[in-house]
């Protein structure tokens, strides 16, 4: 950790231009730096710090059109107290309110939990049942591209980012139909300042007593955390009965492959996520009064 | 690296490495040792500080984030009118024992003073306000009860605390 | 006495951050000290090496062949300061480094590496008596009463079952620190503890044969909970040694890791109970073996069973009584000093057997324990008579009052029967009666012979000398008001002198919760002393009058110094074989109330509301002894339902505060505290012990609300949703 060098690019062609000097070093992004600070003393020596929390081109909340685009650079509290986020994306508000405290929102980004690619990550849930779109800049070419938030994540902790590539905004399209339910729910070890043992996010389209369409994905009990594709297709058109939505809970523990650790066990993990998923469409069929 | 930055009002240049830690430059290169460490890893909110008007935890905020920032402790708070209502209320409440994660409450206090300025708080919102912030003597109670108190009393706080 | 709410004398300056702790100190050219520690739970140490291209003249290496005297003096002595030849626990130290800071320190560990031969380890309770080595047994205790065998015999119903309790880790907010200044042959010994004597004690035999004196000094302490009773021994010593090799000031800092992973724990208890009840469900007979898990050292383990064996029978009238206790040796970081100390874990096991009796035979449980509840008159196992000082009754009426527990027995059972599908949640309301001895177990107090001085001043202001320390449970404040009461004088008349051995005699540790109502007693008695050489004794005086006095007695005099040795009233008598007799002076009371909620989605139990009436004799400073119950009471929910230790292998696999669950402000139930005074005649103003009984009753209350909702008695905590899940549907769910 003795005189690590970094560098704090003003704008993202300046990250290109610094970048040809480092490609072939370790490299730490650092953004808001609450995981990134807590170890520091594992950070290899000769590592190089690229301080992405002055680059322009991440900062900002914007609306264009029917998508919400999000700097990856904001904050959690800066998006928790964005009025027009709290108005298009009550999910995303949702999740946020359960992490961490005031503190670590100030500080942390939505790009780092994203980036971090735990499975425990709270706003990455919403995001995939959000169909969010995530715009990648590579240092390399000075090139900007985009992917489906599916494709980000190939492993716990792990993401298909290229070395020295930088998430720089999250895109969200809006769904327009305001009779959408949505439904986050995390499960920790208390109520506060906890990490996720399952958490479950849902939009879902209910009409005439039966679900049309309906997007789920379950948190911390996958490797990455993905749409249960079987589950949603087997519960769409469907009539919530106690027989269905006890099958849709059966079709779903074959979809997630919780594990043990020290928070909790495959087992119960699998249980509470089941549980979830009935909380889910109990609520949905019931209505926000349920 | 050299880093110049407002700490309490004082302008202040310290020469760190880029990942040192805010706590430390309060505690050891400044010796304001009323922000305590408890955890290290932003959990327990002992090193609550304000940066930038924004409430933080200065165990998790590296120096080469510290460009003229505007850093405020709890030694920084000391002198305000409001302090002395906020040290009574907690005094008078018994909300205080070992007082080692006291500072950091007392700014988590300071902040929801001044956000719910003017407007009614829920005891939800009260207990979000200090979600970050670890007690193990009080069991909490006395400091809500602190709280509650001080939000009967319109205190003012001021929006930039040092100019 | 009147009721005194003061403000703690401390309050003001914790709030501006002005109080120094011992990481606030300014010592000039001090080293930071770092520990290396054993990887393996027990193994022969076969060769340690230093890499060379790390520059070792950066660093100082101290190791056991450097310390004649190695041993930590405790009780037993059998705990070195650092590993010779045999490591006994994963993290016991083998090596101490200093040097100029942190970065340099981890640089070093990187670059030692130490080779071992594994030896067979026994890492937990079952590993161990398996094992069954001739050193593994620190302490057992034998308590009998009665005919045992022949009442079971006879007996129509017999309800028994095992019950286990966790380990529980103090998470004060301070971790855990001491520094060493050398100063020519002296070395000052400064920093977080509860017992600047055990550490004098622990110093003068580490230095035994040498030139070197140690005075030992209490610096502020940020939360303690019996963690900083023993281990400070350990730590001073690793300070002091490097101080005395180096000649420089050495810093010792422990980090949330290190403190969570090394340091003393609460001792995990597995308690098989059987009881004997006729069919009113009156207790006629008890049987109770109590394992606690001890850790690789003795330390305080026979004191923590003694005090497990006093409690076992809590707050019951019990003719025949058998209670068979052991302390047992295990590989793993030795176990010591938590709020309680013993107690909780055998009223835990206690309180949950008569929960079961009520289920066994479907009768409410808060029927069964008020059947079964002392009465004034009545006799413990040990022989000792309850007959004075006993509230416990008035805290039962007055919880079950409070609470309106009898009505919402019966509201709840009906909602988890009718309501519970619907919303997902099941109720319950528990109910637990507990007991707390005051003060030293048995004869210890004469042992200690604690004394407690104080000084009159000429200018009219008095001085108290004590080595109890404030740790936030606000004694320097409560000395004060007993203090004031007696001698007229305002708080700011009254000086308390630093807790240094070189400056205050041996009153005693900070423990057991004695410190108001054995020392707060003897300084009552120096106060009467005092009056007594002013010519005040027995009369009514104003403070004018006082300050005339110690101006007439300042004419003719040079000094006023008083002091006083506790020794028990003669009738405290107790036998350490036999275990009859008085095991504490007077115990302290509570009943105990709580109202839980589980979320069957979750199977998260939340505290919804608490209830809590304790009879402490005289709360000296009645907000601060509220203060005191309600955070014992979340620390013994936090013991009930989120503190879950994870050791594996004899290494403790929790990291800090993500891992190691204590509650938020978001976890807590609306308390409702209240307190009863029954007095303790031999206690200043009539109080007896506090501090510790708030957490001893209530992981059993929760327990007992839990059992409650789901219909099931609670035999194991912590209840973390995977034991619950485990309990409601019937299949493994937990580790």
């Amino acid at each position: 950790m003795n005189r690590m060098q970094h560098y704090s690019p003003k704008t993202l062609t300046e990250y290109h231009e610094i970048y040809s000097e480092l490609w072939s070093k370790d490299i730490i992004i650092f953004a808001g730096g609450t995981d990134v600070m807590v170890g520091r003393y594992e950070l290899p020596q000769d590592a190089i710090i690229i301080d992405i929390s002055g680059i322009a081109e991440l900062e900002g909340i914007e609306k264009k059109e029917d998508k919400i685009f999000i700097g990856s650079g904001t904050t959690l509290n800066e998006i928790l107290y964005s009025h027009q986020i709290q108005n298009e994306i009550p999910i995303l508000i949702k999740a946020i309110k359960t992490m961490a405290s005031e503190q670590i929102r100030n500080r942390a980004t939505i790009g780092g939990n994203i980036g971090n690619a735990s499975p425990a990550g709270d706003t990455i849930t919403p995001l995939i049942v959000l169909g969010a779109e995530i715009e990648i800049f590579s240092p390399e070419s000075n090139q900007r591209r985009i992917i489906s938030i599916d494709e980000l994540f190939c492993g716990p902790c792990a993401t298909t980012l290229k070395k020295g590539e930088i998430i720089t905004k999250i895109i969200i399209p809006l769904l327009l139909d305001n009779t959408i339910i949505y439904y986050f729910r995390k499960i920790g070890q208390r109520n506060a300042m906890t990490i996720t043992k399952a958490s479950l996010s849902a939009i879902a389209k209910l009409s005439e007593g039966k679900i049309e369409w309906i997007r789920l994905a379950p948190g911390s009990v996958s490797p990455v955390v993905k749409r249960m594709s079987k589950t949603e297709e087997f519960i769409k058109g469907k009539e919530l009965t106690p027989h269905v939505i006890n099958q849709a809970k059966e079709i779903i523990s074959q979809e997630i492959s919780p594990i043990t650790d020290i928070r909790s066990t495959k087992v119960f993990r699998m249980l509470i996520t089941q549980n979830l998923l009935e909380n889910c469409l109990k609520k949905i069929q019931f209505g926000p009064k349920f | 690296m050299n880093i110049d930055l407002n700490v309490n009002g004082k302008p202040v240049s310290v020469e760190a490495e880029p990942l040192d830690r805010l706590l430390d430059i309060i505690r050891d290169t400044l010796e304001l040792t009323g922000t305590k460490e408890g955890c290290g890893e932003g959990e327990c909110g002992a090193c609550t500080v304000f940066m930038n008007n924004k409430l933080v935890n200065s165990c998790l905020v590296p120096v080469m984030h510290l460009h003229n920032a505007e850093i405020v402790t709890i030694d920084g708070m000391r002198d305000f009118d409001f302090f002395r209502l906020i040290s009574k209320s907690y005094e008078d409440n018994g909300a205080v024992q070992c007082g080692f994660c006291t500072p950091g409450f007392i700014m988590s206090t300071i902040e929801l003073l001044r956000k719910s300025h003017g407007k009614s708080v829920t005891d939800d919102e009260i207990k979000d306000a200090f979600a970050g912030n670890i007690c193990r003597c009080t069991g909490y109670d006395k400091i809500i009860k602190a709280v509650r108190h001080l939000l009967t009393m319109n205190i003012t706080i001021p929006e930039r605390f040092y100019e | 006495m009147n009721k005194h709410n003061e403000v703690r004398v401390d309050a003001a300056s914790k709030i501006a951050g002005l109080e120094k702790y011992t990481r606030d100190l300014h010592i000039e050219n001090a080293l930071l000290a770092g520990t290396v520690r054993s990887s393996k739970a027990h193994a022969r140490i076969a060769s340690i090496s230093f890499d060379e291209v790390f520059d070792w003249a950066k660093v100082t290496i101290l190791s056991a062949k450097d310390i004649t005297n190695n041993f930590v003096a405790i009780i037993k002595n059998d705990m070195p300061y650092l590993a010779k030849e045999e490591v006994n626990y994963i993290g016991e130290p083998i090596l101490l480094l200093a040097a100029e800071n942190e970065k340099i320190l981890l640089e070093a560990k990187k670059h030692i590496t130490i080779e071992y031969e594994e030896l067979t380890a026994a890492c937990t309770l079952g590993a161990a008596i398996e094992r069954n080595n001739t050193d593994g047994l620190f302490e057992e205790i034998h308590l009998e009463n009665g005919e045992i065998e022949e009442t079971f015999s006879n007996a129509g119903i017999i309800v028994e079952d095992t019950f286990e309790t966790g380990f529980q880790e103090h998470v004060y907010l301070e971790p855990q620190i001491v520094v060493a200044i050398p100063e020519g042959s002296t070395i000052h010994v400064k920093g977080s503890m509860q017992c600047p004597y055990y550490v004098q004690n622990a110093m003068n035999e580490l230095f035994r044969g040498t030139e070197i004196k140690v005075d030992v000094t209490q610096i502020m302490t940020g939360g303690a909970f019996g963690g900083k009773e023993d281990f400070p021994s350990l730590i001073c010593g690793h300070v002091a040694l490097l101080a005395w090799k180096i000649g420089r000031p050495i810093i010792l800092s422990y980090n949330r890791e290190e403190d969570i992973q090394f340091t003393t724990k609460r001792h995990p208890s597995k308690i098989h109970a059987k009881a004997a009840v006729d069919t009113e469900g009156k207790l006629l007979a008890l049987d109770m073996d109590i394992l606690l898990d001890s850790g690789a050292y003795t330390t305080l383990s026979p004191v923590v069973l003694a005090r497990s064996v006093l409690t076992s029978f809590g707050c019951y009238s019990i003719p025949n009584v058998r209670i068979h206790g052991r302390a047992i040796k295990t590989n793993i970081s030795p176990c010591g000093a938590f709020r309680g100390f013993g107690g909780p874990q055998s009223l835990f096991a206690m309180e949950m057997l008569v929960e079961k009796i009520a289920q066994t035979m479907n009768i409410p449980v808060w029927r069964i324990k008020k059947a079964n509840m002392l009465s004034v008159g009545d006799k413990l196992p040990t022989g000792q008579p309850i007959n004075y000082s006993y509230g416990l009754p008035q805290c039962v009426e007055k919880v079950l009052s409070s609470s309106g527990y009898e009505q919402k027995f019966k509201e709840f059972k009906k909602y988890n029967e009718t309501e519970s599908k619907k919303y997902g949640i099941l109720k319950g309301i528990g109910i637990s009666l507990a007991a707390h001895g005051c003060g030293f177990t048995g004869l210890g107090e004469n042992r200690i012979k604690a004394i407690a001085a104080m000084e009159l001043l000429s200018n009219g202001k008095v001085l108290i000398k004590t080595a109890n320390t404030e740790m936030g449970q606000g004694v320097d404040t409560a000395y004060k008001i007993i203090v004031s009461e007696k001698l007229h004088l305002p708080f700011e008349d009254i000086i308390i002198e630093e807790k240094n051995t070189s400056k205050v005699p041996n009153s005693g540790p900070t423990v057991a919760s004695r410190s108001t109502m054995i020392v707060g007693k003897l300084l009552l008695d120096n106060c009467e002393q005092i009056l007594n050489a002013l010519s005040l004794k027995d009369v009514e005086f104003t403070l004018q009058d006082f300050n005339e006095a110690t101006t007439e007695y300042y004419k003719n005099h040079k000094k006023l110094s008083v002091q006083k040795e506790y020794k028990h009233p003669n009738f405290i008598k107790f036998n350490e074989e036999t275990y009859k007799g008085y095991g504490y002076p007077v115990y302290s009371w509570s009943a105990n109330v709580a109202e839980v909620e589980i979320d069957l989605t979750s199977y998260q139990v939340q505290v919804k509301k608490f209830y809590s009436v304790h009879d402490v004799g005289k709360a000296i400073n009645h907000q601060q002894s509220e203060g005191q119950i309600q955070g014992g009471i979340i620390q013994g929910i936090g013991y009930a339902i989120y503190e879950a230790l994870s050791m594996e292998n004899g290494e403790v696999r929790n990291r800090g505060f993500r891992d190691y669950i204590i509650p938020t402000i978001q976890d807590i139930p609306e308390m409702r505290v209240e307190i009863v005074e029954a007095p303790y005649f031999n206690g200043p103003y009539g109080a007896k012990a506090l501090g510790e009984l708030p957490l001893v009753g209530a992981a059993p209350a929760v327990a007992s609300a839990v059992s409650f909702a789901i219909g099931k008695t609670a035999t194991k905590i912590p209840m973390t949703p995977e034991v619950i899940a485990t309990l409601i549907e019937k299949s493994n769910y937990e580790y």
